[in-house]
């Protein structure tokens, strides 16, 4: 060029003007976010032939450099997903660790006061101040709950608008990606080869801020300078210039929370499961895990709470002779339990089923949620799954009819009505809204049940030393077929009142004293019952299923007719059949017992006895009356079972003289037979079921020998024969079985038992127990507590509830079940703190790795700008170099 | 490496807002005393406090429960000596009715005192706490225990219960005593009985049993301890059976009231007119009441008749009243010992409740109260890095190239 020295000066002063500009720039973007430092980037010119060599031609700009590594800005962003996705949980799990931890807020001191004021109850059962108290501190515990409650689901709301947030950020995120895209994909094609450094700073710039939502990767489409940007496990958001829309949308399997979902063409569908990473991820992470998990167990210890206090209260009497009821709301009112079940949203129409979750055993509940799936083949075939290990808990089929029920973990899903379809779902949160739905039931003082509904008393006449305690309630409700027992059925009574009369010193018998003038046996009986001194006798049965089936089939108490001997009773023979249904497992099993003809009750009731699950008794009741004696040489002579009884001579066999010779007479007694007389007639008893062999000796005389009904009122006679002197008979005795749950009884004719013997439960929802040494004529009377006002025994039983292990399958109180959320959720939050330090700590390294290629340092760019200048300044002076030169030569031709 | 100058500043910051962060949390521990602020500081320990804490509550009301119990014990045991000092009197009215000298009319002189005694030990048997509950009716407290029955005897309308008041987690302790184990349920002498009327009579107004008494004990040993039954049939006659073997021992005789019946050496009065169905107990017992004792005692007394068999019937009577009253007393007595057992243990307990709650609040404050000498240093020490923070910051940061061009 002919320029040649000029046109080096100015390339210089145009290089170096443009490089001042790169670094101002650079300068006036030092606190640009996402601002990538810029380089002019120099080269020298090329260089002309010339004699002398090649010469060089001065220089200019190839490009302008944008300092950026695409590697360390992935690793920007992933960091920045983690420290976010930490951060999130951390500041969603510190909020809840604070709401539970605090003595203001947290459950502890609302429960203590609550038991406190049982038992002050306990303490002065008839103080109204101290009742006034407990309502109130039960009204404090109650609205403790739901507080609680509401603010863990204030909790989930929260995070549905956070989601929301996140979702709008990530579609508007979305949208200028794709706009950047496509000015980029432009800007490459007119550059030719020279990037939009800007551009390409604003995208990277977006991409982290995306980051901080959610995991995202992103993929250069070859030439064109796009990107593809995909989140979660792959979810794509942006593809070449059209980005995709997501959503926040109602959660189809929890009505009360929201899913994200991605819209395309207009259809939405739920990818939370497929996100992770980022805030979205750990708003997702802490819901799912921790909060859900919270609110379940709060529900649940409010809910083992309620129905614990209620089943106990309920066995309480209140101040005014009632029974106690519920204290809480029942737990399984019928809205609420219809709530604890729900529909999923994509259910086939007509979606018209009812359904309710009962709490059946609320010792065994889980926290976890279930899902009842109808997954086919057939459109009642379902499956229970336990949401929380994934569990299959139960596979069946309803069996069509309504209502129908299966039972898992505690609880009971009973189906009232409705059509189910293949696929459809439903969502079983037993305890979720434990805490919510909890209340209270008791609104006045006098109907807080600190007393117990029974009482015992001993006679004032006993003459033994035996002791009766003051009865333990169990039920008051069958719990197997949920009916009020009959004891119970009348408001402010106890029906019938019972007596426990001892007949000898080991036997007792309990009647009915509804008049205490004549006590009547009760139905089912409870007769025969063997008394043993020394241990505490439990007097009644504690298996609600128990029933009570006794021998009155053709043959029973019947007198044969008498004859010369051999002595026989008359029973035919029989084939008892025995089912015994396994509780735990339905399993049905069989057996049957040959009766030989003529057995006695005893050994009829030792054969039963030997069946698991049978409780035999046996005894025998004869009576003799009307002794005729013809006044002959011989005088009327009694042989009982082979016992001749020989009076002096000259006294004449009456009832009064013979009773003592039964009793006297040492093999009788051995074989538990005794006698008692009334002065008209003989009474003889074999406590065991021995048949009772009664013989006429002398001549010409009778007696008249009766069997007695044991189950009737005032024991009539039911079949009577006279027996005259040579002849005999033998009486066979009764059998009264008790039956556990789950054992049927038939026979194959109808002679001792009959052939479907109907039985009666005979469960009676209490217990006494008596001890020491009771003597004949003792008796002891059960009867209702009314007016028992100063009795503390229900307020101890409910206070004493507070120590008691009554969660998750009987482990846990309620207190170290609310102890445990805290643990928890303090330990899930102490983690998070580290995590979150860790997480921060990376995010920093990567930061700083990007800042030392990317970042601006302004003593760097002040340095280049003295440099810049220099070079300039010198290109300046070439310049000027070059016009004196020519000036020098143009004035030499002057 | 290349340290950007935006880098610099947010460096800066940002270790200053951790240091201040850390600050402020041990200020807050300073000043809260707390060394656990959320259960996320130490999980652990925080879920044991919460443990302990309960525990304190639970051992408060326990000591609580103590110094009431201690309380009504306490004014039962009052209640007991002063009701043992009217028993002591009775005796002596007994041991001076036994002076054969008497006539007539000094033992109704006696029987008039006897007569206020019964109704002064009746009033303090029926003795009330500070809330009104009777002390001594069991589980009735809003029952008279000791009440007139239609028959003008007393009778005890209360019940066996005791109440029981929870002391430690597994010790209960009875608070109260029921008047049937301290004044009935007394052992007797030679065997007796106390009449009843069945509740179910229909009569209007109720016709009445008297206490009665027995006039031929050995008569009335042969029987016991069978129990008796008087019934009216329609036509104003009466039968007596032995209740539990059904056996006639009287049959329709003519009921004649005011007129004394006397049965198996057991001599009582039914007053009033019995209608048909109405039915009355004669109940053997080896045991008498208190109040019974004294009102056989007035019964005897009143019935004296001055003949040699009459003063005989009185002093077998007075016999048995003197030592079935020294029985009562006796088990007064023993009711007291009882009483006394149990205050020694609910001091025993108390002072056990009170160890262990120091013993708790020291677990306690070891677990959550900070220690002040090294929580105080490490708020100097954090103080001195902030200090140096701040001053290195903005020594670092007016650094600049730029002020020299």
């Amino acid at each position: 060029m002919s320029g040649g020295l000029i046109g080096i000066g100015l390339s210089g002063l145009r290089a170096h003007q443009t490089a001042l500009s790169v670094t101002g720039n650079n300068v006036s973007n030092t606190n640009t976010p996402g601002y990538s430092r810029q380089e002019a980037i120099f080269v020298d010119n090329q260089s002309l032939l010339t004699g002398a060599g090649y010469l060089g031609q001065g220089v200019s700009l190839s490009t302008i450099r944008r300092n950026a590594e695409e590697f360390i800005n992935t690793q920007l962003r992933s960091d920045t997903t983690i420290y976010n996705e930490r951060k999130v949980f951390l500041s969603q799990a510190s909020s809840v660790d604070n709401l539970l931890a605090s003595t203001t807020t947290g459950l502890t001191p609302a429960m203590s006061a609550f038991f406190q004021a049982f038992q002050g109850g306990a303490e002065d059962p008839t103080s109204i101040p101290q009742r006034q108290l407990l309502l109130s501190q039960s009204e404090g515990l109650v609205s403790r709950f739901k507080s609680l409650d509401s603010r863990l689901n204030s909790q989930l709301r929260t995070i549905d608008f956070e989601m929301e947030a996140a979702v709008s950020e990530i579609n508007s995120l979305a949208k200028s990606l794709a706009k950047l895209n496509q000015s980029i994909s432009v800007a490459v094609g007119a550059g030719q080869g020279d990037m939009p450094n800007n551009l390409l700073d604003e995208r990277d710039e977006a991409l982290r801020k995306l980051a901080e939502y959610v995991t995202v990767s992103a993929y250069p489409q070859d030439s064109t300078g796009q990107l593809n940007i995909f989140i979660g496990n792959g979810q794509p958001l942006v593809l070449g210039n059209t980005a995709a829309t997501m959503a926040a949308v109602q959660s189809p399997t929890n009505s009360s929370q929201k899913e994200i979902a991605l819209v395309v063409s207009g259809v939405s569908k739920i990818i939370s499961n497929e996100l992770s990473g980022g805030k979205i991820g750990g708003l997702l992470d802490f819901r799912n895990n921790e909060l859900t998990n919270s609110i379940n167990s709060l529900g649940r210890v409010a809910l083992v709470l309620a129905d614990t206090i209620n089943k106990q209260h309920s066995l309480g009497m209140d101040l005014e002779n009632n029974l106690g009821g519920n204290y809480f709301l029942d737990v399984n009112e019928t809205s609420v339990a219809q709530r604890r079940i729900s529909p999923n949203g994509q259910n086939l129409p007509p979606g018209d089923q009812i359904m309710q979750i009962n709490i059946l055993d609320s010792s065994v509940l889980t926290t976890s949620d279930y899902e009842l799936r109808f997954d086919g083949p057939n459109d009642d075939d379902f499956n229970i799954i336990r949401l929380s290990d994934g569990q299959r808990m139960l596979k069946s089929v309803l069996p069509g009819v309504y209502p129908a029920n299966v039972e898992i973990d505690g609880f009971q899903v009973q189906f009232d009505a409705g059509t189910f379809k293949q696929g459809d779902r439903f969502t079983i949160q037993p305890t979720k809204s434990g805490a919510r739905d909890i209340g209270l039931q008791i609104d006045r003082v006098e109907a807080i049940a600190f007393s117990a509904p029974i009482r015992a008393e001993a006679e004032i006449g006993n003459t033994g030393n035996a002791t009766i305690n003051l009865g333990k309630m169990l039920d008051v409700t069958n719990p197997l077929t949920n009916q009020i027992l009959p004891a119970f059925s009348v408001p402010g009574q106890f029906t019938p009142p019972m007596q426990i009369e001892f007949i000898s010193n080991t036997i007792y018998r309990v009647m009915d004293v509804s008049d205490p003038a004549n006590p009547v046996p009760l139905n089912p009986p409870i007769n025969n019952q063997l008394y043993r001194p020394g241990i505490s006798n439990v007097l009644f049965s504690a298996d609600p299923g128990e029933i009570k089936v006794s021998a009155t089939g053709t043959n029973t108490a019947q007198v044969p007719v008498p004859g010369a001997g051999p002595f026989v009773n008359g029973y035919g023979a029989q084939n008892l059949t025995i089912l015994t249904r396994d509780v735990d497992t339905g399993v049905v099993s069989s057996q049957t017992l040959t009766i030989a003809a003529n057995s006695s009750a005893e050994t009829i009731a030792n054969n039963l006895q030997a069946v698991p699950g049978i409780q035999a008794t046996a005894y025998t009741q004869v009576r003799l009356e009307n002794f005729v004696d013809n006044g002959d040489a011989s005088p009327l002579e009694l042989t009982i079972n082979g016992q001749t009884l020989t009076l002096p001579a000259s006294t004449p066999a009456s009832p009064d003289a013979l009773v003592d010779l039964i009793n006297n007479n040492s093999i009788l007694m051995n074989q538990k037979i005794f006698a008692v007389s009334n002065g008209n007639r003989l009474e003889i008893y074999s406590s065991t079921g021995k048949d009772i062999q009664v013989e006429v000796g002398g001549t010409g005389d009778s007696v008249d020998v009766s069997s007695i009904d044991p189950y009737s009122p005032g024991a009539p006679a039911l079949s009577t024969q006279t027996v005259t002197s040579g002849t005999g008979v033998s009486v066979g005795g009764a059998i009264d079985l008790t039956l556990a749950d789950g054992i049927t009884l038939t026979a194959d004719v109808n002679s001792v038992f009959t052939q479907a013997p109907v039985g009666t439960s005979s469960y009676l929802g209490f217990q006494f127990e008596i001890k020491g040494q009771p003597k004949t004529g003792d008796s002891f009377t059960i009867k209702y507590n009314d007016g028992g006002v100063s009795d503390n025994r229900n307020a101890l039983a409910l206070a004493n509830l507070e120590r008691a292990s009554t969660i998750g399958g009987g482990v846990i109180s309620y207190a170290e079940a609310y102890s445990q959320i805290i643990e928890e959720i303090g330990t899930v939050t102490n983690r998070a703190r580290l995590d979150t330090d860790a997480a921060k700590a990376l995010l920093e390294q990567s930061r700083s790795n990007r800042e030392a290629i990317s970042g601006v340092n302004l003593d760097e760019e002040a340095g280049k700008l003295i440099q810049f200048q220099a070079a300039y300044n010198a290109s300046a002076q070439v310049v000027s170099i070059a016009r004196q030169l020519f000036d020098t030569l143009i004035n030499s031709f002057r | 490496m290349r340290i950007s100058t935006q880098q610099l500043f947010n460096r800066g910051l940002e270790s200053m807002q951790d240091v201040t962060a850390q600050l402020q949390k041990t200020q807050l521990q300073l000043s809260s005393g707390k060394k656990i602020l959320t259960p996320a500081d130490d999980p652990v320990a925080s879920t044991r406090i919460l443990e302990l804490n309960q525990e304190l509550n639970i051992n408060a009301q326990f000591q609580r429960n103590v110094e009431l119990a201690q309380g009504s014990l306490e004014l039962q045991d009052d209640k007991l000596g002063s009701i043992n000092v009217v028993v002591q009197r009775v005796r002596e009215l007994m041991v001076a009715a036994g002076n054969g000298a008497l006539s007539k009319n000094d033992l109704s002189a006696i029987s008039s005192e006897v007569k206020e005694r019964l109704e002064q030990l009746a009033g303090m048997l029926n003795s009330q706490d500070a809330s009104g509950e009777y002390l001594f009716s069991g589980f009735q407290g809003g029952t008279q225990p000791f009440q007139k029955s239609v028959s003008g005897s007393y009778v005890y309308k209360g019940d066996e219960g005791n109440r029981f008041v929870q002391v430690e987690p597994s010790v209960s302790i009875a608070s109260t005593q029921n008047g049937k184990q301290i004044f009935q349920d007394v052992a007797v002498d030679k065997n007796t009985f106390y009449t009843a009327a069945n509740p179910r009579n229909q009569a209007n107004p109720p016709a009445a049993i008297t206490t009665g008494m027995i006039v031929n004990q050995e008569e009335y040993d042969a029987f016991y301890p069978n129990d008796m039954k008087v019934t009216f049939n329609g036509s104003g006659q009466y039968s007596v059976t032995d209740k539990s073997t059904g056996r006639e021992i009287l049959t329709n005789q003519p009921f004649n009231p005011n007129q004394p019946i006397v049965v198996n050496g057991v001599m009582f009065e039914i007053t009033g007119t019995p209608v048909a169905g109405d039915s009355f107990f004669v109940e053997s017992s080896a045991k008498q009441g208190l109040l019974t004792t004294v009102e056989k005692f007035i019964y005897a007394l009143d019935n004296f008749v001055a003949s040699e068999e009459g003063r005989a019937i009185l002093k077998s009577n007075l016999d048995s009243s003197i030592s079935n009253l020294d029985n009562a007393e006796t088990s007064i007595l023993e009711a007291r010992s009882q009483l006394g057992a149990r205050m020694n243990t609910l001091q025993t307990t108390g002072e056990q409740l009170k160890d262990v709650e120091v013993l708790t609040k020291e677990i306690l404050s070891d677990l959550e109260s900070i220690d002040y000498a090294e929580t105080v240093s490490l708020l100097s020490v954090q103080q001195f890095t902030l200090e140096a923070a701040y001053s290195s910051f903005s020594r670092i940061t007016s650094l600049n190239l730029f002020d020299r061009l």
